[in-house]
């Protein structure tokens, strides 16, 4: 971080200021271009789909005899068939510590035990994206992006605010409107950069001024409640270190957008498919390198002309509901055959595509009705370096969180272990 | 009877003993040990230890987290069907799902026990619902807070402390909301510029004329077509077009229709020119045949009404339905909506209704409907001839929409189509369609009111210290800051530090040119955004335990039974250290509970402790239960406050047990005109006495209850007894396991649902728990899923998105309970229901004590359960009874 604030200083002093506009229509990448040039690679992204509920056991999964490369595709997952050199679909994988039957995302990305801190009901750690974003986040404008839907509540996702939980395992919001994804990444802030300067300084000094008091609250706290607090001083210092980077990035003007301005109202497969088209155009302009997106169930069913609740259909039996779920998965998967192709078709700087450069991941705890082993999972992208191609048949019950670490290293992140995991899966790794 | 046998603990506890959480014991009964030997410890003995699994080494008494975590495993990998493996030998059915029973509910124990906070309140902030009262309270505005998180839903109150949280996004939620609200204040102190004033729309002169014009137009337009379809009909009878007709009609076999016909009319020779009758191209004169108007006859004959030279009839479709009131400046502040209105002589019941909302402009060509759901619901009871001034309050926000339409109610949630069916059978019988309901005489909008409390608090201050002379700017504003923080923070004084760094932000909004009421607005939202307003913090040390200062005990109270802060007298009442003392204390509660502020406990509480979240689960079928819209679930869930509201004001016959068989409702006219009681006109809500032979009175008497425990579609048993187990007989089933087998053997099947549910017996995982579950729900089963009476029920499949009755048959509601007496229909259930008053009061006890204490019910509260519990017991269980015991408690006071 400091590197770049010097170079920024140093650019200012000679006046090489208005430089950086020219520098920034090279791959819309104005900070990284230093270290760019060293690697001389595009940066590796990172994308996580959850979609609550989970999916048609009887047609979702393929036939657990037929592994390999040459495996049959399921019927679900049909309409990723044009893709299917290009993403893995892992089974056998679970979180141990899951027993909450409705909570698709809740510990999907975190494997965490709701009870491991005692006296206390609900307890959770970091999800994987964030871990992610911790490494890949320095050089964006928005560290991690987190969308989501306005269903969350009925569509099984359980508690959370989106798919991801901080390094405390405290939720992160999400975003529930495209529109506003789209202003956020795109809208260009036309005040003058004084001013915008003079806005930063006051919001330190707001929060200069909540600190005094924080601190004389804080006196006389017993140990329960000054932890407590404490959420608040980290809330505090999240917002500091988010107003460093917006210093940091104040004379850099945001990415022009490479998508229309999403309709308002959009709801179920609409909301998707623009979601979708707003990942790519958030990792294609380098505006961030990590999303995660909680995804609309009941608003998809409902979009899909089905009637029956998101939770009713998940405990489908022969007939209607049964034939509503399948639908939903069918849809699923071509939405995410489109995000491929999107995701292919969009080039780096160097020629190669952003594909080639992305770790995707698309599932659920919930493998299908209350059942919350063989978590459905599919991977795609070249960004963590895994074994696409394949149908990959785990031992059961073989810790998600391995699938997650394998990813983890394939991205260049060395952690030990992530969650309750218990290694890397080596079938995985190319 | 509950079986307490593997809980020594707590079955010592029952019997009237009283015990620290340190010395329960969560024990799974010994005689099961003999169950592990035989068909676990082949594989799972300290020897074998099959993946890495040793049960022989698994205390029975679990007193950690790990035992704990290897029970949970036990207890899935049976639920699963997983162990023991299938070529080993198998327990009995019956024996494994006793096991099961026991075992699921010993780990709902000792996750209890472990959980135990020991009594520890842990801080907690405002949350979403405290948030806005406090707000309101501070500074009159009523803030849109849906942005801030809603709290709770993790199985806890949302005033638990240890299950709130709080993050960077929110903090700049309280900024941001903070702001909007000071703005407010400023732009209310304009008030007195703003002249008040009335609005009246008279719509015989705002509608009539329209709909007269229009009728004009259709005429006109059909004239034309006339005109034209005469010339078209003579050039059709040339062979060469009869050719070309034959042609069409090899693709279109409709093409002889008159509805069709014309609309083919350009691709005929010699035809004349659409243009020239005023017409696009020949669809579009196709569609002025009169043969194909849906609302022409609608129209001529809500014109021939009589009284439409002072009012007009409002129409259910097609056409102008809603009266729309846009004055052309309204500044923020409260308003008061008045429509002069009556319903034409005869009309049923179910359409005497209005709702008003802001007109929707979304979809440009439909002048109709509102925009989201309406603001409020009323039912009309005057006449044409002696009409009635229905007065409805609205406040007007910074955001909210200067625009409102009143309308007849829509049913159906306004699905058009149900409607327009309707219509067109109606029409079929009387040629015009829906018969006129509602004639509006006028609106009438007048404001903005003045509106008490907007003197009190920041207001005051406000005036006292805005305007002054220049020199002393700097102390009116530090003297502004002052004053807001201390009431802001309930009494407590901010760091002398805090005010100068306020100050400043204020200087140096000042410096940049904003003036003095601009600059000091940054500062005053910064204090309500400042951990003092939003945690309930009180001081103290975990090792010595205190008794909380009468301000802290001030503040406790007032979140308790109001949600809001202490006001005035409570805070008096504190400062002369005159609170704690036991008979001011129930004083206090008596007056709390008296003031409506106490609606916010009633509806916080009672929606979660009754988990009435469920009733906004789903989105009911609007063919199958098409008077279940919108509004009547509104009247639903305020029934079920209504009657917890009755209760608790009414000291004397206030008996908690009515919650559970009474012999009135608390209904308004649309819930009595739902359950078909005769006789009660209005809005208000008022205790109705019921005939004799009535399934209503009581919480399962309510249409609220019963929608609740169905998916929208049907009825669910399941749903509905799990509920009476947790909320009414405090018998909770554990959590629903995961990775239990579903068994959709006899799912879709055309047979009665309680046969459907038989195939829970059949496995022993699923018996464990619905072999209690199932029958209660059973003796339910003559509410449909709407909670209307029902005698049969139906096997339904839906045919291209309608429903087919399959098979019918008559509802049988008779069962047991398990282990329990048995029940010959409902009304009988409802009876040994009844009878379970102590049991009820006990989760009732638990429920207020958790929400009150901002902290999970825990072993340790066991004492004060009790203690709560004898009080109310002598006063039959008086609501208010449990309150003032509670509140009186030394516990009440400890930090």
């Amino acid at each position: 971080m400091n590197s770049f604030t010097n170079r920024r200083h140093f650019l200012r002093g000679t006046g090489a200021l208005i430089a950086l506009p020219a520098l920034a229509s090279i791959g819309f990448r104005p900070f990284a271009s230093a270290a760019q040039k060293a690697k001389a690679t595009p940066s590796k992204r990172a994308v996580f789909l959850g979609i609550g509920f989970g999916v048609t056991k009887e047609t979702w999964y393929p036939d657990l005899k037929d592994t390999g490369a040459n495996y049959k595709l399921s019927e679900g997952l049909t309409p990723l068939s044009r893709h299917k050199q290009d993403f893995t679909v892992v089974q056998g994988c679970s979180n141990q510590y899951s027993n909450q039957a409705h909570w698709g995302s809740t510990f999907w990305l975190t494997g965490a035990n709701r009870y491991s801190v005692p006296g206390q009901n609900m307890a959770n750690s970091i999800s994987v994206d964030q871990v992610v974003a911790q490494h890949l986040g320095q050089e964006t404008r928005f560290s991690s992006m987190q969308l989501d839907s306005s269903d969350g509540s009925v569509s099984g996702h359980g508690p959370g605010l989106s798919l991801s939980w901080d390094q405390r395992g405290k939720p992160v919001a999400g975003f529930n409107d495209p529109l506003q994804v789209f202003h956020k990444l795109f809208s260009a802030d036309d005040l003058p950069l004084a001013q915008r300067q003079a806005a930063i300084n006051q919001k330190r000094s707001v929060l200069d001024a909540v600190l005094t008091e924080a601190k004389r609250v804080q006196r006389g706290l017993s140990k329960t409640d000054n932890d407590k607090l404490d959420e608040y001083f980290q809330g505090i210092r999240d917002i500091e270190t988010r107003l460093g980077k917006d210093e940091d990035w104040l004379d850099v003007s945001k990415a022009k957008a490479p998508m229309e301005e999403p309709s308002p109202g959009l709801k179920g497969r609409e909301e998707i498919k623009v979601m979708y088209d707003l990942i790519v155009a958030a990792l294609q302009t380098d505006s961030t390198r990590v999303m995660s997106y909680r995804m609309p169930g009941q608003e998809l069913l409902k979009s899909l002309a089905f009637t029956h609740s998101a939770h009713n259909v998940s405990h489908y039996s022969p007939g209607e509901r049964m034939e509503a779920s399948k639908t939903r998965d069918k849809v699923h998967a071509q939405l995410l055959a489109g995000l491929i192709d999107k995701f292919k078709a969009t080039k780096e700087a160097d020629g190669s595509s952003l594909f080639d450069h992305t770790a995707l991941a698309f599932g659920s705890n919930i493998s299908s009705i209350h059942y919350l082993d063989n978590c459905p999972t599919v991977i795609t992208g070249g960004g963590a370096n895994l074994k696409l191609g394949q149908h990959l048949a785990l031992p059961k019950d073989t810790p998600l969180c391995n699938v997650w670490l394998t990813m983890l290293h394939g991205m260049g992140i060395k952690s030990e272990r992530h969650g309750d995991s218990s290694g890397v899966v080596k079938e995985l790794q190319a | 009877m509950r079986k307490f046998s593997y809980l020594v603990g707590t079955a010592f506890l029952w019997l009237g003993g009283f015990a620290g959480a340190a010395d329960l014991e969560v024990e799974l009964p010994a005689r099961y040990s003999a169950l592990l030997d035989s068909y676990c410890l082949d594989c799972h003995d300290a020897d074998t230890q099959k993946g890495k699994v040793n049960l022989e080494a698994l205390s029975f008494h679990i007193t950690t987290i790990k035992q704990a975590e290897l029970w949970q495993k036990v207890l899935n990998a049976l639920n699963a069907g997983e162990m023991p493996p299938e070529k080993k030998p198998q327990p009995k059915n019956a024996e494994k799902a006793d096991f099961l029973d026991d075992l699921a509910q010993t780990m709902v124990l000792a996750r209890k026990k472990l959980s135990d906070s020991g009594g520890k309140i842990t801080m907690r902030r405002l949350n979403r619902r405290e948030y806005y009262n406090t707000i309101e309270s501070l500074t009159g505005v009523n803030l849109d807070v849906s942005s801030l998180p809603s709290d709770g839903g993790t199985g806890t109150f949302d005033t638990v402390g240890a299950s709130q949280f709080i993050s960077s996004d929110q903090f700049e939620q309280y900024l941001k909301l903070g702001r909007i609200a000071i703005d407010e204040v400023f732009e209310r102190r304009k008030l007195p510029s703003s002249k008040p004033f009335t609005f009246r729309v008279e719509p015989e002169k705002t509608i009539n004329p329209k709909n007269e014009k229009f009728i004009k137009q259709v005429e006109e337009r059909q004239e034309r077509f006339k005109r034209w379809k005469k010339g078209v009909d003579e050039a059709a009878k040339t062979p060469e077009n009869q050719a070309i007709i034959a042609e069409i009609r090899k693709t279109d076999r409709l093409i002889d229709h008159p509805n069709r016909f014309y609309g083919y009319a350009d691709r005929f020779k010699g035809t004349p020119n659409p243009k020239d009758f005023g017409f696009l191209d020949s669809k579009k004169a196709a569609a002025s045949d009169p043969s194909r108007s849906r609302n022409l006859a609608l129209h001529k004959h809500y014109v021939s009404l009589p009284h439409r030279d002072t009012g007009t009839y409002l129409k259910l479709t097609h056409g102008t339905g809603r009266v729309i009131v846009a004055p052309k400046k309204m500044s923020v502040g409260s308003y008061v909506l008045r429509v002069r209105v009556g319903t034409v002589k005869g009309t049923p019941v179910s359409r005497r209704f209005i709702e008003i909302g802001h007109p929707q402009r979304d979809i440009g060509s439909r002048d109709w409907g509102l925009k989201g759901r309406a603001i409020s619901v009323h039912q009309v009871s005057g006449t044409i001839e002696g009409p009635e001034i229905i007065e409805i309050p609205i406040e007007v926000r910074s955001d909210t929409l200067r625009e409102f339409a009143v309308q007849e109610k829509q049913p159906n949630n306004g699905n058009l189509k149900v409607l327009w069916d309707e219509h067109n059978k109606l029409k079929k019988e009387n040629g015009y369609g829906h018969l006129p309901a509602i004639w509006v005489d006028w609106i009438e909008l007048e404001g903005p009111l003045p509106k008490a409390g907007t003197k009190a608090g920041l207001a005051r201050t406000l005036t006292d210290n805005l305007a002054g002379p220049k020199e002393s700017e700097s102390e009116r504003a530090r003297k502004i800051l002052s004053d807001f923080s201390l009431t802001a923070f309930r009494q407590v004084k901010p760091a002398p530090k805090f005010i100068d760094q306020l100050l400043d932000l204020f200087k140096t909004r000042r410096a940049a040119g904003e003036p003095f009421e601009v600059a000091i607005r940054t500062p005053l939202s910064v204090i309500l955004a400042s951990p003092g307003f939003l945690y309930l913090n009180e001081p103290s040390d975990e090792k010595q335990r205190r008794t909380l200062t009468d301000r802290e005990l001030a503040v406790r109270l007032a979140y308790f039974l109001w949600s809001a802060p202490p006001d005035a007298e409570l805070l008096a009442l504190a400062e002369k250290n005159a609170l704690h003392k036991p008979t001011t204390l129930r004083q206090q509660v008596s007056r709390l509970l008296a003031d409506s502020r106490s609606d916010e406990f009633v509806s916080g509480f009672v929606h979660q402790w009754l988990h009435m979240e469920r009733l906004d689960f789903f989105q009911f079928d609007t063919k199958l239960h098409p008077e279940f819209d919108d509004s009547v679930r509104a009247s639903a869930r305020r029934e079920v406050y209504e009657s917890f509201a009755h209760l608790l004001r009414d000291p004397k016959a206030g008996r908690l047990g009515k919650l559970l068989k009474s012999d009135y409702v608390m209904i308004n006219g649309l819930l009595a005109n739902y359950y078909g009681i005769e006789g009660v006109n209005g809005d208000e809500f008022r205790k109705v006495k019921l005939p004799a032979g009535s399934p209503r009175g009581g919480l399962l008497g309510t249409a609220a209850i019963h929608a609740m425990g169905s998916d929208g579609v049907e009825s669910s048993p399941v749903e509905r007894g799990a509920w009476i187990l947790r909320y009414l007989l405090n018998d909770p089933p554990p959590p629903a396991p995961p990775n239990v087998p579903q068994l959709s053997r006899l799912a879709d099947k055309p047979i009665a649902t309680r046969q459907r549910l038989r195939a829970h017996q059949e496995e022993a995982q699923c018996a464990s728990c619905h072999r209690k579950i199932d029958p209660i729900g059973f003796g339910l089963e003559n509410f449909d899923a709407a909670g209307k009476w029902r005698t049969t029920e139906a096997h339904r499949t839906k045919v291209k998105r309608s429903w087919r009755t399959i098979k019918t048959w008559e509802i049988d509601a008779s069962g047991a309970f398990y282990k329990g007496p048995a029940f010959a229909d409902y009304f009988e259930l409802l009876d040994r229901i009844a009878e379970r008053e102590p049991d009820f009061a006990r989760g009732f006890t638990e429920a207020l004590i958790s929400y009150s204490l901002g902290r999970p019910f825990g072993f340790t509260d066991e004492e004060l359960a009790q203690e709560i519990l004898t009080a109310a017991k002598a006063k039959q269980y008086s609501v208010s009874e449990f309150i003032k015991t509670l509140v009186s408690s030394e516990k009440f006071r400890r930090k």
